[in-house]
């Protein structure tokens, strides 16, 4: 072995780590994961939410749609309704008044 | 499971009988003929969410929904035809022979020329749940059923501010002359 190789020998030899040398390690690594971490869940609890929200206001302006749709539906058959109960009192008083005209004369 | 699927349908048929009191199929064909149609099937939660959206303030909604606070269904037809001869009386006939039954009683009925008018009280146990229009003459048909209607003043406010006039009173024969000297209320 030459004075080189020693050297080279002497370099790679195995050394312990220095104490507390492990905790510091995965300290750091924990405090950089940290924040990353929650950002992830705030997203995606936001996502929910705007989802959530998203399926809420959509509904809603189902339902006021098809409200509205069943309103106009409806004011159309009581007008119709209404129109022919109209016509029907006049029909009547046209009878009415045609016997009357008869019994008078 | 095929009974659960019968009992299913029977609900299905006999909750579909209590909501129309009457079958209005027999216009459906029709519906081809006509220059102009409206169709309007109701049933009560139908009915119910249509009146919440009826503006109070508006005169004309404010009686709607009025009239239609009792309304468990509403179904009409009318259907309106370019040519004379496209609908005649006997094609009420349907319709008429399901009128003969116990729930139904005639209130008003006025048959001139070729113009039919008649209005239809339905009684469940003795008491008024029902009503049902028809007016038709040559070039066109409306007929309605209004269920859950207990009382025809429900129904006045709509002819009143919706159609025009008050709902006539209940005579098909027009009254005795009036001894002379008696004004006319009208």
């Amino acid at each position: 072995m030459n004075q080189v190789e020693r050297d080279l020998h002497e370099a790679l030899r195995r050394k312990a780590a220095p104490p507390g040398f492990a905790e510091r390690v995965l300290a750091r690594a924990e405090h950089s994961r940290a924040p990353g971490h929650y950002w992830g869940w705030l997203a995606a609890a936001a996502l929910v939410l705007l989802m959530i929200g998203g399926i809420a206001v959509l509904r809603e302006q189902r339902r006021e749609a098809e409200g509205e749709r069943a309103k106009k539906q409806l004011m159309v058959g009581l007008q119709i309704t209404g129109s022919k109960l109209r016509d029907i009192q006049e029909r009547l008083a046209t009878i009415q008044r045609r016997n009357l005209q008869r019994s008078e004369q | 499971m095929i009974r659960k699927l019968m009992v299913a349908a029977w609900l299905m048929i006999a909750g579909t009988c209590l909501a129309q009191q009457l079958d209005l199929k027999s216009l459906d064909k029709f519906a081809a003929l006509a220059k102009s149609k409206t169709e309007i099937n109701m049933d009560e939660s139908m009915v119910k969410a249509a009146a919440s959206f009826l503006d109070s303030k508006d005169k004309d909604q404010a009686v709607a929904r009025k009239s239609v606070s009792e309304l468990k269904g509403f179904f009409l037809r009318a259907y309106e035809f370019n040519q004379k001869g496209s609908f005649k009386l006997e094609d009420l006939k349907p319709i008429s022979d399901q009128l003969k039954g116990p729930y139904w009683t005639p209130f008003l009925q006025v048959q001139e020329n070729n113009e039919q008018m008649e209005i239809w009280m339905h009684r469940t146990n003795g008491q008024m749940d029902g009503m049902l229009l028809i007016a038709a003459e040559d070039k066109e048909v409306v007929v309605m059923n209004a269920v859950g209607v207990a009382n025809l003043s429900d129904f006045a406010a709509i002819s009143e501010k919706l159609g025009g006039v008050e709902l006539p009173s209940p005579v098909t024969n027009p009254s005795p002359p009036k001894p002379a000297g008696q004004k006319d209320d009208d």
